[in-house]
């Protein structure tokens, strides 16, 4: 069991990752395909445009789980850091707890932004605006199982408390 | 609305993710007033969808190209080469390396982060006192979002449907001042303390450090070529920007490997995904204060304080002063936006000049305790500790406080060329 875990981890980890490289590469060749073909060849692309911003939709919420696993996301810490450790532990529980309900809605809202936008294409005929809502339901439901993971690993005593010094840092 | 707005405060302090902690209580404001959540989902997803937030990853880009890349190093030693031989040359030189990288850099941290290093390092190494490299390194870092390009700026931008290009423009005269400024600061110190000058550098040494930055310097220019001209988008310059940097640093410079591209690709997603999950759920947030009819509430608000402008401008600027000190800036731009940009503005503050007012507000934060994350990032890695990083950067803050009491008194100083460039707007 521990050992599929393990592997599940990775193999989630090593995909989000991959495929957050592979579609920040695409939006950047297609970004300069846009400029080099209005710029050199005076034909500008009809469909780059919206091809880069649903790839970046992608992105952002790929960045999502990255800044999840790394815990970098922007939080302010000063405050609970100053409490008593034994208390930062159920402060940071009930945080966790409000996470996955807040993920949890997003899933299932999410899913429900994806049945009522199955019809509606974008300029692609071959796409429609259910892909890119789809994103939501699948990056927040791999987030509840991070978050399930650190509340264990928090009731467990095996994650660390706030510390000033390693304070959320703007990127 | 009440409810919400409670709940938000509570748990701002509780160390949950700002992000979770903005969509959640939106969440409670659809339920509680029975709108459709599906609406939360839907707007926290098109926020993300605009081809003007795309300029946000590439900047990041950007910037971590040309931290990885040693281009900093070179940017440093063409600054150090140029005012290197005046009394605490080296002081100067991090306050000039600073502006230059800021041409090419969007955040103060990505400033602090890379060039910082270098700067403290190579202070030190010629007998200044750690506090005062540290100091002299992150107020200069403050240059990194005023000076274009800037990452704040672009997510102020979208947030009060403003134009980038003037913003940008709008950020380069403030952000000579602010360096003319601290530089004033350097040269007192300098004389009190006897700090070192350079030798004089020949010609020839003037030359290669500057052969050696000149591709590098030529980043910015592309950048504002392309915005300027017209020829592109501020996303597409960004694009050709983060790609031009890129094949400087592997063929040029040949100090960046291509086994370092998916790291530095991955690096810029992650910063990418801590950025956007703020600006994507802020959008919900921004809606559900409008339909609550928040920021009217709070101009009314600050309007019962005086009918003069000038109070008005006193009480915001106190007002941001104290958020910047405790919140971080790209949070407190997207949170604050809807409400006080349009509270200025109504009392007939022009957009450029309110969005400027909050811009340095909130990035003089990061130099400001108790959460100025540069001070943090800086105090980090030069191992001194926060407290006297803090004490030893309060003489610089006097030039970034003095500039900030003329943008938000003088228009001219910030509206002066983006109306000269784009035209007279209001």
């Amino acid at each position: 069991m521990k050992k599929f875990l393990s592997i599940a981890k990775t193999v989630t980890e090593k995909s989000v990752d991959w495929l957050s490289i592979f579609l920040f590469c695409a939006i950047f060749i297609l970004g300069l395909l846009q400029v080099v073909s209005r710029w050199v060849f005076n034909n500008p692309l009809t469909w780059s445009e919206e091809s880069i911003q649903l790839m970046y939709v992608w992105i952002c919420y790929l960045g999502w789980i990255i800044a999840e696993r790394k815990g970098s996301h922007i939080r302010i810490t000063f405050v609970v850091g100053k409490l008593p450790k034994k208390a930062q532990l159920w402060v940071n529980v009930f945080n966790h707890l409000l996470t996955i309900t807040f993920s949890v809605l997003m899933v299932v809202w999410g899913i429900s932004m994806v049945q009522r936008s199955l019809g509606t294409p974008v300029t692609m005929p071959w796409l429609h605006y259910g892909w890119i809502y789809g994103i939501a339901p699948v990056v927040n439901a791999i987030i509840i199982l991070y978050e399930i993971v650190f509340l264990i690993e928090e009731l467990m005593g095996k994650r660390p408390c706030f510390n000033l010094n390693d304070m959320e840092v703007e990127k | 609305m009440t409810l919400s707005l409670i709940l938000f405060a509570v748990l701002l302090f509780t160390g949950l993710p700002l992000y979770v902690n903005l969509g959640f209580v939106s969440f409670i404001y659809f339920f509680m007033n029975g709108l459709p959540p599906a609406v939360v989902v839907q707007r926290i997803t098109q926020a993300s969808n605009s081809f003007t937030m795309i300029a946000a990853p590439f900047f990041i880009l950007m910037g971590n190209v040309m931290n990885t890349s040693g281009v900093t190093r070179k940017m440093f030693n063409f600054a150090n080469t140029i005012v290197g031989t005046v009394p605490g040359g080296m002081g100067h030189a991090n306050i000039i390396g600073s502006a230059l990288f800021a041409g090419m850099s969007g955040t103060a941290v990505a400033d602090a982060g890379g060039l910082g290093n270098i700067e403290i390092e190579a202070m030190r190494s010629v007998g200044y006192d750690a506090d005062f490299s540290c100091a002299a390194t992150v107020a200069s870092s403050v240059l990194g979002p005023i000076i274009p390009p800037s990452l704040p700026m672009v997510i102020l931008a979208v947030a009060a449907e403003a134009s980038i290009g003037r913003l940008f423009m709008a950020g380069i005269v403030p952000g000579i001042l602010m360096t003319a400024g601290m530089m004033v600061v350097v040269a007192y110190y300098a004389k009190k303390r006897h700090y070192p000058s350079n030798p004089r550098p020949t010609w020839a040494q003037v030359w290669t450090a500057f052969k050696e930055a000149f591709l590098a310097l030529l980043a910015p220019v592309i950048l504002f070529v392309g915005i300027y001209r017209g020829v592109m988008t501020p996303t597409e310059a960004a694009i050709v920007a983060a790609f031009y940097s890129l094949t400087i640093g592997l063929l040029a410079y040949r100090d960046l490997k291509w086994k370092d591209l998916p790291k530095i690709f991955l690096m810029s997603c992650e910063t990418t995904g801590v950025v956007l999950a703020l600006v994507m759920v802020a959008n919900i947030f921004g809606y559900v204060l409008s339909i609550a009819q928040i920021p009217q509430m709070m101009s009314q608000v600050l309007l019962s304080f005086s009918d003069s402008k000038i109070v008005l401008l006193l009480v915001v600027n106190v007002f941001l002063i104290f958020v910047g000190m405790f919140m971080e800036g790209t949070a407190a731009i997207l949170i604050l936006t809807p409400i006080l940009i349009p509270a200025m503005m109504n009392a007939g503050v022009s957009q450029t000049q309110a969005c400027m007012i909050m811009i340095l507000n909130l990035m003089i934060g990061v130099a400001t305790p108790p959460v100025g994350v540069v001070l943090y990032v800086v105090s980090h890695q030069a191992k001194v500790s926060f407290e006297r990083v803090t004490k030893a950067t309060i003489p610089f803050l006097i030039p970034l406080f003095i500039v900030l009491a003329l943008v938000t008194f003088v228009p001219t100083i910030s509206t002066w060329l983006p109306n000269l460039v784009f035209g007279v707007s209001t």
